[in-house]
């Protein structure tokens, strides 16, 4: 890879769609991002919202069919790689782009030693010879934290807990170096307390090894926790854009706003009943013609669910889609401004 | 049932062990005491494996104890007495976790809810009709989804027909264990708020189980801490989450992210040595101990007792004990 552009990943206009009996499923529809070398990203966004779908279709993870890429760039380090096949996405999956998911569970296999789950991606992806790749699997494991790794690269993966298992997936992840790593709800299935120490091991990697992580989390905490940036998605589109100062404190679209207001606070009123959103996430086989938020959205318009409005700029590398900023609509857009001027986020005593 | 006492649930010594094989025991719950007062809400909160779901359980009787008791209503339950378990399992009613597996696939929403009233004999059939087209407009859903399966159901509706059955038989205290955790965001918003809504109008009393302790600060009245078997803290919300005194709801609270990137990137979160020991065959002393960044001698040798240590505020914890004002 030589080009040394600041991105390490770019999205343009990438549209996902699942052929089903149904009908086609239009997941991902025309979204477009990037990621900065060693920048974490979070992703944030209900289930169905296209979140996963988007980020394992980057290296065509999913079976196609039922998943097919309609169009759109993707450029990894410089590179359009959204036309590779099958092994020409080999050099890249795993070794330049690696992923760990929710369940450590199923993605382990119950029948292999956790060694020989770790050592199987380095011989397939390094020249080391299996005594090699061992010792790098013992030092893998114990960067991640797995007490005894000379011992535990013998056992199988029910017994290890949830947490230790999450962090063989990440010992596996990170193997082979890649340079970004998409990690979808890596602490949903784990307690508090272990989520917290997956989350600073992420976050060890992402300065210790400049690596750059893509974080899809529904949870606001992590996000604020982790993040540089934010990706807001509803419907298969991104909604919302910007940096984590910029989305926590000045969102701009309707939908970011209720997200974070219907998330609990350690410090919130509990005799306020909690926000939260009406009605239900569109129908992904006849997606509404206009905002995907519309239908639920309190300050909707009649031009919202006729046509999909055009990105906005509000500050810098703060974009967003919603017909609020247009100048028309500034009745509208002040009562949205006033109804949330008191819903910003105050700070714990 | 008389409701006159006005503590609801009184639990004392409860105790819940399982025989394991090899004459190994398994403590889930040990030695527990707490009441709750009517009307109240009274969060649980822990990590898994800590007992809190067998400790629902067990008060709702799904698990006999093996020991101590538990009061309802001022009436001590007997196990034995059949009708009066009967009459109990009515009026303590549970609502589950999972809203996929908890709701019988082949029976329609109406045979769900109103199962539960013909088992007690509640009403005549058009009675109980009515009461289930009542039912689902109270928690939100309506006449149409009597006749639907749960299939046809997203998550949070589940849980929904999940409260209305609950609901049907009129129950005066409910066992919630994890009612949320499957659910959305938005989705767990809509249902706390239901919760709390149907607490007012109905003048319920909950064991809200969770492990979100953003959530159960938000619904509760009164927190207990459990951990590995025992509660270890246990106190008014806004007390316990202000002035933690147990080191491990210290370190519960400090593990949770909060939504504010500004505090976030200055906080400090704690790391405890560790993880959480295996139930079985637990070691002397402080169970808490070889995790706790504050343990001294004592708390390897000698098992703390939870005391009050401020007003309405108990911890089980040798060095919190040492705080205790001199009376």
């Amino acid at each position: 890879m030589s080009t040394m552009t600041n991105n390490i990943l770019e999205i343009k206009d990438f549209t996902v769609s699942f052929d089903t009996y149904a009908g086609e499923v239009q997941a991902v529809r025309s979204v477009s991002f990037e990621v900065a070398r060693s920048e974490i990203i979070a992703i944030v966004g209900e289930s169905g919202s296209g979140k996963s779908v988007m980020t394992q279709s980057i290296v065509k993870l999913l079976p196609s069919p039922p998943a097919r890429i309609k169009r759109g760039s993707v450029i990894y380090d410089g590179e359009e790689i959204s036309s590779y096949n099958f092994n020409q996405l080999r050099s890249i999956k795993g070794r330049e782009i690696a992923y760990i998911f929710q369940d450590p569970m199923t993605s382990l296999n119950p029948t292999i030693k956790i060694g020989n789950q770790i050592t199987e991606g380095i011989l397939a992806h390094s020249k080391l010879d299996r005594k090699k790749a061992s010792e790098k699997a013992v030092e893998l494991l114990r960067n991640v934290g797995i007490p005894n790794p000379q011992r535990r690269m013998e056992q199988y993966p029910h017994e290890f807990s949830g947490g230790m298992r999450q962090r063989v997936m990440i010992a596996i992840a990170i193997a082979m170096d890649p340079k970004l790593l998409v990690a979808d709800e890596p602490t949903t299935a784990l307690d508090v307390t272990t989520q917290s120490q997956i989350l600073g091991i992420l976050k060890d990697i992402n300065q210790k090894l400049g690596m750059a992580i893509i974080l899809i989390t529904h949870d606001m905490g992590i996000v604020a926790n982790m993040a540089q940036r934010v990706v807001v998605m509803y419907g298969g589109k991104i909604v919302e854009t910007g940096g984590v100062m910029e989305i926590f404190e000045n969102a701009q679209h309707p939908y970011t706003r209720s997200l974070l207001a219907s998330v609990p606070r350690l410090d919130a009123d509990s005799t306020r009943p909690l926000e939260y959103i009406l009605g239900s996430p569109p129908d992904m086989i006849e997606p509404p013609a206009g905002c995907p938020f519309a239908p639920r959205c309190r300050f909707s318009m009649k031009i919202c669910v006729q046509r999909m409005p055009e990105m906005s700029e509000t500050g810098p590398g703060h974009r967003l889609y919603c017909h609020l900023l247009d100048e028309r609509a500034s009745a509208h857009r002040q009562r949205f401004i006033e109804e949330y001027s008191d819903a910003r986020l105050e700070v714990l005593e | 049932m008389m409701p006159n006492s006005e503590n609801i649930l009184e639990v004392s010594h409860l105790s819940k062990y399982f025989e394991l094989k090899g004459g190994l025991t398994l403590k889930a719950v040990d030695d527990v005491s707490f009441e709750i007062a009517r009307g109240q809400i009274m969060g649980l909160v822990g990590e898994s494996g800590c007992g809190k779901t067998t400790l629902g359980r067990t008060i709702k009787h799904l698990y006999l104890p093996t020991s101590g008791s538990i009061k309802f209503n001022g009436v001590q339950i007997d196990p034995q007495d059949k009708a009066y378990m009967k009459g109990f399992a009515r009026h303590a009613q549970m609502i589950f976790q999972d809203p996929y597996s908890s709701l019988d696939p082949r029976m329609t929403v109406a045979e769900i809810i109103s199962e539960g009233m013909e088992i007690h004999n509640m009403g005549t059939v058009l009675e109980r009709r009515n009461r289930v087209i009542e039912l689902l407009e109270l928690v939100g859903l309506s006449q149409e989804h009597a006749n639907r399966f749960p299939s046809e159901f997203s998550g949070g509706q589940r849980q929904r027909v999940g409260i209305a059955r609950a609901l049907a038989v009129n129950p005066e205290f409910i066992v919630c264990d994890e009612p949320i955790s499957a659910l959305d965001v938005s989705i767990q918003a809509q249902i706390v708020n239901l919760f709390k809504e149907l607490r007012q109008k109905l003048n319920l009393t909950y064991l809200f189980i969770a492990h979100d302790l953003s959530m159960v600060k938000y619904i509760s009245d009164k927190v207990a801490v459990m951990y590995l078997g025992k509660i270890v803290e246990i106190s008014n919300s806004r007390e316990i989450y202000k002035n933690p005194l147990h080191p491990y709801t210290e370190f519960l609270l400090s593990s949770i992210p909060i939504p504010n990137p500004r505090i976030e990137a200055s906080r400090k979160h704690i790391v405890a040595g560790a993880e959480m020991p295996s139930p079985i065959n637990l070691p002397k002393g402080c169970s808490f101990a070889p995790r706790c960044k504050y343990a001294f001698k004592a708390c390897l040798t000698d098992t703390p007792r939870l005391v009050e240590i401020e007003s309405g505020h108990f911890a089980a914890c040798s060095l919190a004990a040492t705080k205790k004002p001199p009376e």
